[in-house]
């Protein structure tokens, strides 16, 4: 029995604009796989390769800083089975980032005429691993429960024609399976979940890792973070329930719904929260010696989508799933950022570029973008029509979830009852923000009792 | 309303205050339902010594400090006792009290009795309320009739480690995480429902129940396949199952105490230095009546947590060695004669010899004779969830109907002992095993009374033990043959080093007449005794003697037994159960192995 996939009315309408470009299309499906049936929601174009005198990891490297201002070449391949595959994954982890739990690049999509598409089937086999890859490469957290297999949706120009098949990536063996693409008119409802999270975690870098990137330094601390996080205990709006219950109770006669209007339909959300519990059983005492101190903190803003008739845990899981990537993606971004424009070499204290949303056009359901401080408005404006080939105006950007760090949010020295000699000093401390905030910061606080090493200043 | 004081604690109260020196302590209980106070353990602490207070302060553990004791030379007066709670001496000890209302209980230097008098209760600082005082048994019900919440997690825990300032780095961490602890943030869940218990809400209970909702009726929020069980128990007010919390920290939310409300900042600094990481192995366990309010549980839990979490500090670095560091372990003790269970942390891997000094201060503290072992880690407090786990059952006599015998008086073995018999470890001694196996109980009793950390001999073992001592020939070791009494008692020295006494009785209708020197031994030795005579042996338990009609009943535990461990067959068969004189063979010769415990701590 092949997999069946419930599509988005929009989709057909992006299909029917892509076709009559004349041109071959290549890009990815989005939507939500589930042990029953999928749902896709949107197919995104992967942007055409820059230009050709850009060599491949170059490539990589603009792709992977979305704030770097891209011209649009038209350097695109002649035809489709001379893509580059590695451009097609990367476009998938950029798009990954952008899409809130639950959402996933399902697999992707060809448009072409009948004998290229016939001449590209290894290579479009080859992107789909290629996606897998680089997903798995980013997994911070292992869902056993995860459907692998993958969707091959094949447009054929000429008599328009979709072909649907399915492929496990789990499995390089694996064959091409059919699969249903299936149009729906008025598709189940989208029900929204929301968490607000607070991180507060303190890193120390083991000795030996310092010359790591600043990236793998943080992973190796958010990692059993996240880890305790996708363990955690869930609530829905305040209740514990149990994970095989339906979500949706509204029609057993309860009423647990908080509608939000969103112009014709009414969408449930629901609000999550997160109890995490340590892990750590093992009973052992140890010395390390360390190399460096990484302290996150901050909150952070997650959503996550699911359909109607998901069950609690589905919900919850994708709830989850969009704290951690989040925050991976976060720190990701930031890190590249860090390497593309750090001047300043003895800066250490960094803001995370905060998240902000909106509509995919036609569907129900969020995207989501990471926007820095120094950041302009067009310039994630431009990002999301190029990554996501959505064109919103500054309005239809949800830009209040998070708060921009200010220098009231920065970490403020506690006097230490007695300080050590050659040891920080709050001095220093103040110093510090004075050359990252260029400003004179007064009315210093102290604020969290008990931390007493956290000094911004360098030693 | 009224304060209930266990009479063991007047006692100790007694001895304490015998001295002209003047003495100050705190009392340890629980406040009751009603506003009453039940004192279950009283703890010797000088006024000045803050370290001491703290000490107590953690020894009470799931319980709480509840008043203060003072010997004065004055007559105890209330006037007298006003103006002493008014005169800010005791202030030190006042505001360390963890319940609004306190008793106080004032003695006179070198008195001799202590009465209901010396009691006083305070809800304010300028006169005592008018309770009744009852002095009373602790008869093991103090702890089963309130509700115990046990709380069991690792807490990671990590502080950097410098030559001279570690002692402060952790100091620090562990304020943090108290303060983490004590913070709306954590919370507990009741393992097996869908309870949560918030500072501010109750997750899990019907709305606009919440102020209802008291500590028993938690029990009626677990999910356990036997509804019904726990409705009757409840219905008897004996809490016997633990209830057990999971600690959960929530990370959502919008109210944070400091932290940045802004996206993620991330702060980076690069030094050389070293951390110790350790899991503190939580153990925490709260006791409260039964009907606390729901709501005040996490709070209470939380501050039980916390003392715990003082307790392992001071256990890391009082037992360092330069660099190495012992993991805390967390100990519930519920010490002779006492109804409170109190709360030590001893460090992993130090061994009993080392821990000597400490074990010493708390029987002081404690005003406990230094005669027995209380505080071994073998005398740990077995919670009924902890004994499933063992291949043994402990103290199957327990929960036996009464034996019958007019006015008599039970004299039972004290403490605990596990129930050894035919065919168990695999090992089929059928027919022949009857009294090693009665010395494997005897050994258990010695074992879990924390006088030896020797295990319990396998057959082999004990026949070896027989040849070393050179009661045996070495082409013993490995036979089926029987031992008797006397072996018992060599096997009891050579293998822990316990003598014996030897009873000998010339036929068995003779045993009826020794319930006085029987009821002596349960009375001040409490160990198990092993009788055997003709094929037989045994283990004696107790006795129910009637010293006005001289009947007398044995508490017998039969090592014949060949089935498995499953106590109501044992109980309803017999074969651990009060039996008569005739029980024994009139005809036999009988000599009893009665081991003498010896007086160390």
């Amino acid at each position: 029995m092949g997999r069946t996939i419930l599509v988005e009315d929009g989709v057909q309408g992006y299909v029917d604009r892509l076709s009559n470009t004349g041109q071959w299309h290549l890009g990815l499906i989005i939507g939500q796989l589930t042990s029953q049936r999928d749902y896709g929601v949107q197919l995104i174009r992967t942007p055409e390769p820059a230009e050709d005198e850009v060599s491949e990891e170059e490539e990589d490297e603009i792709l992977n800083t979305p704030k770097r201002k891209r011209r649009r070449s038209s350097h695109k391949p002649d035809s489709l089975e001379n893509i580059d595959e590695q451009w097609v994954a990367t476009h998938a982890k950029q798009v990954t980032r952008m899409l809130p739990g639950g959402l996933d690049v399902i697999g992707i999509f060809a448009l072409a005429k009948p004998q290229m598409l016939t001449r590209s089937q290894a290579k479009l086999r080859q992107i789909l691993f290629s996606i897998r890859k680089i997903h798995d490469k980013g997994q911070i957290v292992h869902d056993e429960d995860a459907v692998a297999d993958r969707y091959l949706l094949q447009i054929c120009s000429a008599t328009r024609k979709l072909t649907c098949r399915t492929i496990d990536v789990s499995d390089p063996k694996s064959t091409f399976r059919p699969g249903e693409w299936k149009c729906q008119t008025s598709p189940e409802p989208w029900i929204e979940l929301r968490c607000q999270i607070t991180t507060d975690l303190k890193i120390t870098v083991p000795l030996g890792a310092q010359n790591h990137s600043l990236l793998k330094q943080i992973l190796g601390g958010l990692r059993p973070y996240c880890h305790t996080l996708w363990n955690a205990l869930a609530t829905v709006n305040g209740e514990m329930r149990p994970e095989a219950d339906s979500l949706d109770q509204s029609s057993g006669g309860r009423k647990t719904r908080s509608g939000k209007d969103r112009g014709t339909s009414q969408q449930q959300c629901y609000t999550i929260s997160l109890f995490s519990q340590s892990t750590n059983n093992k009973h052992e005492v140890s010395i390390c010696d360390k190399s460096a101190r990484i302290w996150l903190r901050g909150q952070t803003h997650s959503r996550a989508y699911v359909p109607g008739r998901s069950s609690v845990g589905d919900a919850v899981k994708a709830l989850k799933t969009d704290v951690i990537r989040s925050l991976v993606s976060r720190c990701e971004l930031l890190c590249e950022d860090i390497e593309v424009v750090d001047e300043v070499k003895d800066k250490n204290l960094y803001d995370s570029p905060i998240r902000v949303f909106g509509q995919l056009p036609g569907s129900t359901v969020n995207f989501c973008d990471y926007m820095f401080q120094d950041e302009k408005i067009d310039e994630v404006l431009e990002r999301i029509q190029e990554l996501l080939d959505v064109t919103i105006t500054e309005d239809d950007l949800q830009r209040d979830c998070e708060r921009v760090a200010t220098q009231d949010d920065w970490p403020k020295p506690k006097p230490k009852p007695k300080v050590e000699p050659g040891a920080d000093t709050p001095v220093t401390a103040m110093t510090a923000v004075r050359v990252y905030l260029g400003a004179f910061l007064g009315g210093m606080a102290a604020v969290l009792a008990g931390v007493s090493y956290m000094y911004m200043g360098d030693s | 309303m009224a304060i209930t004081v266990h009479k063991q604690v007047v006692q100790h109260l007694q001895e304490a205050c015998q001295t002209s020196k003047l003495t100050t302590g705190f009392l340890i209980g629980l406040e009751n339902d009603d506003g009453g106070f039940t004192v279950a353990a009283c703890a010797k602490c000088t006024l000045s010594n803050k370290e001491a207070v703290q000490s107590v302060l953690q020894l009470a553990g799931g319980l709480s400090i509840c008043g203060i004791f003072y010997s004065s030379d004055k007559k105890v007066t209330e006037e007298g006792c006003n103006e002493a709670i008014n005169s800010r001496k005791y202030n030190l000890f006042l505001e360390k009290l963890e319940t609004d209302d306190f008793v106080v209980c004032n003695i006179q230097t070198g008195s001799q009795t202590i009465t209901e008098n010396n009691f006083f209760l305070y809800s304010d600082m300028i006169s005592p309320v008018r309770v009744d005082v009852i002095i009373a048994d602790e008869d093991d019900k103090f702890l089963s009739q309130n509700v115990i919440l046990r709380t069991q997690c690792s807490l990671p825990l990590s502080f950097t480690y410098e030559a001279g300032g570690w002692k402060e780095n952790l100091e620090s961490e562990i304020t943090d995480l108290s303060q983490k602890i004590m913070s709306s943030h954590t919370v507990y869940h009741l393992q097996t429902s869908s309870v949560i218990l918030c500072q501010e809400k109750i997750i899990g209970i019907p709305e606009g129940k919440a102020n209802e909702f008291v500590s028993q009726d938690l029990y009626n929020c677990l999910q356990s396949e036997d509804i019904g069980r726990n409705k009757k128990r409840r219905g008897k007010h004996n809490f016997e199952d633990t209830l057990h919390l999971g600690l959960y920290m929530q990370i959502d939310g919008e109210d944070s105490s400091g932290m940045p409300l802004c996206a993620p900042i991330v702060q980076h600094k690069t030094e050389t230095f070293q951390v110790v990481e350790i899991t503190l192995p939580l153990d925490v366990v709260t006791v409260v009546s039964p009907q606390m309010p729901i709501g005040k549980l996490s709070e209470r839990v939380s501050s039980c947590i916390v003392k715990q979490l003082d307790a392992m500090k001071d256990c890391i670095c009082k037992y360092h060695q330069g660099k190495q560091f012992f993991i805390p372990e967390s100990y519930q003790f519920k010490p002779f004669g006492l109804g409170a269970l109190l709360n030590v942390v001893y460090p992993h891997g130090i061994t009993e010899t080392d821990l000597q000094p400490q074990r010493k201060k708390l029987h002081e503290t404690l005003c406990l004779s230094l005669e027995r072992p209380s505080f071994k880690r073998a005398n740990v407090y077995r919670f009924p969830e902890d004994r499933l786990g063992e291949s043994y059952l402990i103290n199957p006599h327990v929960g036996l109907n009464p034996s019958g015998v007019k006015s008599g008086k039970v004299h039972l073995v004290q403490g605990q002992y596990t129930y050894h018999h035919y065919m168990q470890d695999r090992f089929d001694d059928n027919k022949w095993g009857c009294a090693y196996r009665s010395l494997q109980t005897l050994v258990s009793w010695f074992r879990l009374q924390g006088y030896t950390d020797k295990p319990v001999p396998s057959h082999r073992e004990i026949q070896q033990a027989l040849v070393d001592v050179g009661d045996k020939e070495s082409n013993f070791v490995g036979s089926r043959k029987w031992i008797g009494s006397m072996e018992v008692s060599y096997c009891l020295d050579h293998l822990i080093g316990i003598t014996s006494r030897i009873m000998t009785v010339n036929t068995g209708g003779e045993l009826s007449t020794k319930g006085r020197e029987l009821a002596l031994h349960f009375e001040t030795q409490g160990s198990p005794i092993m009788i055997g005579g003709g094929v037989l042996a045994h283990t004696i338990l107790g006795v129910d003697y009637s010293e006005v009609t001289g009947d007398i009943k044995f508490l017998i535990l039969d090592p014949h037994y060949t089935g498995g461990e499953d106590l109501k067959v044992i109980q309803d068969k017999g074969w651990c159960g009060w039996k008569g004189p005739d029980f024994w063979d009139k005809t036999a010769h009988y000599n009893l192995c009665m081991p003498q415990r010896p007086n160390v701590f």
